[in-house]
């Protein structure tokens, strides 16, 4: 069942511009020079019931704005969206009912009070049932372990132990929708990894459709199983990560640390078959492509030519592929 | 409309507690601005007492006229005028977005989030004047009356709250509030010092007289000239400055992200 409908989905912003210091200011107030961008053009996508989707881009691809109306707080250009059978920006308070948020730089939490209260203040807007509100907020609270956290006030908390408080703020009504806005920004790796269990275990528990834009590739690797990718407001790719991985991560790379070189010439015939990316003394770090050669025999002869310390290999990172896809629009 | 009075009343205990972790502040604010408010009618004695007239009005009548006013305006600032400067952080922080996304009426969560317990100091000094006044005079009028025109004067100061936040909304940043100043400034004496067409000017396209005049001279038992007109007039305010919350807030584009 299909949770997301978009289709050709378009948003202009009109706005304004002007030149550099203060004579182009003065010059501002009497003519503007009339500026339209168009940050979506005529997008199209659906998204099933359950699906955890990764919406990546770089700035000012339309991450943002495609949220903002999914959400309802943007109306859009053209196009129709049908969310849970809603049209958000025509049926907002209906709608926001079965749909959650968090932005990663946007706070819901009270600064100078514990969670606690900014949850009871969510029961009340939510009108959720006060047996209701208990098993969940004990479910979510549980699940991120902050019982003893959401009473202490929220300046007082940790990002990482604010951020697990943004996610029960966000759940705590069942939003059968959840849109995540940079959620793991400038947590740190442990409370990354709690945050991203916490989402697949949501996930699976309530069926919860989750849609999550990111900068962090990690993020998308360790929950999403799909992609979306756009890029100066058209999507350039959708579909399964493993697969995009496989056709875009056509190298690897080796780093080798050793203590000495046995023979030199067979080490510099290794080499030579790829990119050396870091020539250290005792240490090399080379990317190979892997239709140009086998992995597995690499590493052989490595450890033949050279008294080997370390070896590791690396598979490239998402980071790679998403500028791949970029480069091959581009052309 | 039951449960966003239980929302709003939640809203402003949260608003207290919050507040409190700041004792010292919260305390020397709620003196401020009880002197703050007492400057206008410390002004009024100053020029009666130098033989300024206020034509027809004595100066515990003017003193009752100031504690209305007062009290209205601690009522309006307490409640929902902070409105004004919720819009603008806000829209400046892009955290209209998440006001956005809630299941109830945005502009009551905004007024919600206008909240401002210092502005009840502003209440306690119109009392206090009031009180003062009464002790001087005798009532006339109608108590009953005088109290239903004040919720008119509230109304009034709503309508003004409401366009100067979609203007905010529009434009981000406008020192259209200046003109609020304006009013309390106006409202702050009897109508009858104005002259006859000022008179109706503030009775009518900007029915300031209802905040303070009307409501004193329902009570005093004199005569209210137009009070039918500055009602309608307030009603009217009331409903364009909601409609045009909600035309502007169609174009909102919110902060980039």
């Amino acid at each position: 069942m299909e949770a997301i409908t978009v289709k050709k989905l378009r948003r202009v912003y009109k706005g304004h511009e002007r030149k550099e210091g203060f004579v182009a200011a003065i010059k501002s107030l009497v003519a503007r020079k009339k500026v339209i961008s168009e940050a979506l053009k005529g997008i199209n996508f659906t998204i099933n019931q359950g699906e955890i989707v990764g919406f990546v881009g770089p700035n000012g691809a339309g991450k943002s704005t495609t949220i903002k109306i999914l959400s309802g707080v943007l109306y859009p250009s053209e196009g129709d969206v049908r969310v849970l059978g809603y049209t958000p920006w025509l049926e907002r308070r209906k709608y926001v009912k079965h749909i959650g948020a968090v932005f990663g730089q946007k706070s819901q939490l009270w600064w100078d009070l514990p969670p606690a209260d900014s949850f009871q203040l969510s029961r009340e807007m939510y009108a959720i049932p006060a047996q209701e509100f208990e098993e969940r907020l004990r479910t979510l609270t549980n699940l991120l372990a902050v019982e003893k956290v959401m009473y202490r006030p929220t300046r007082e908390l940790s990002l990482g132990e604010r951020m697990k408080c943004e996610f029960i703020m966000a759940l705590l009504h069942n939003p059968q929708v959840l849109f995540l806005d940079e959620p793991t920004i400038g947590v740190d790796a442990i409370a990354k990894d709690e945050i991203r269990e916490f989402l697949v275990e949501v996930n699976k528990k309530f069926r919860t459709t989750i849609l999550l834009t990111t900068h962090d590739m990690d993020d998308i690797e360790e929950i999403c199983e799909r992609i979306i990718i756009i890029d100066n407001g058209t999507i350039v790719y959708d579909g399964n990560l493993e697969k995009v991985k496989k056709k875009y991560l056509t190298c690897k790379t080796v780093d080798v640390e050793f203590t000495k070189i046995k023979n030199q010439k067979e080490f510099a015939t290794i080499l030579s078959k790829g990119t050396v990316l870091e020539d250290r003394k005792f240490f090399k770090s080379v990317r190979f492509e892997r239709k140009d050669v086998d992995i597995p025999s690499v590493l052989k002869q490595l450890m033949n030519a050279a008294d080997v310390v370390d070896l590791t290999v690396h598979e490239s990172r998402l980071e790679h592929v998403i500028k791949e896809i970029y480069k091959e629009k581009e052309k | 409309m039951m449960r966003h009075v239980r929302l709003h009343v939640r809203h402003a205990k949260l608003r207290l507690a919050s507040r409190m972790a700041y004792r010292g502040d919260l305390a020397l604010s709620l003196v401020a601005f009880f002197l703050v408010q007492l400057a206008a009618p410390i002004f009024a004695g100053v020029i009666y007492f130098a033989g300024g007239e206020f034509p027809g009005w004595t100066i515990y009548q003017v003193l009752l006229l100031q504690g209305i006013l007062s009290t209205i305006i601690g009522v309006s600032y307490m409640s929902f005028f902070g409105l004004l400067w919720f819009t603008e952080n806000m829209v400046r922080e892009g955290k209209l977005d998440i006001i956005l996304m809630r299941p109830v009426n945005s502009l009551w969560l905004m007024i919600m989030g206008g909240f401002d317990e210092e502005d009840g100091a502003r209440i306690v000094s119109g009392l206090t004047l009031i009180v003062l006044a009464l002790y001087h005079i005798d009532i006339s009028g109608s108590l009953t009356i005088a109290i239903l025109l004040m919720f008119f004067g509230i109304l009034f100061y709503l309508s003004l709250a409401v366009i100067c936040s979609a203007l905010t909304l529009r434009f981000i940043r406008t020192r259209l509030y200046e003109i609020v100043n304006l009013v309390q400034m106006y409202a702050s004496y009897p109508g009858s010092i104005y002259g006859k067409k000022l008179s109706i000017v503030f009775s009518t396209v900007v029915p300031l007289l209802i905040v303070a005049h009307y409501p004193a001279s329902a009570l005093l038992g004199f005569a209210m000239n137009g009070i039918l007109i500055a009602i309608v007039s307030v009603c009217v305010l009331v409903t364009v400055s909601i409609w045009f919350w909600y035309r502007t807030l169609r174009k909102y584009s919110s902060a980039g992200g």
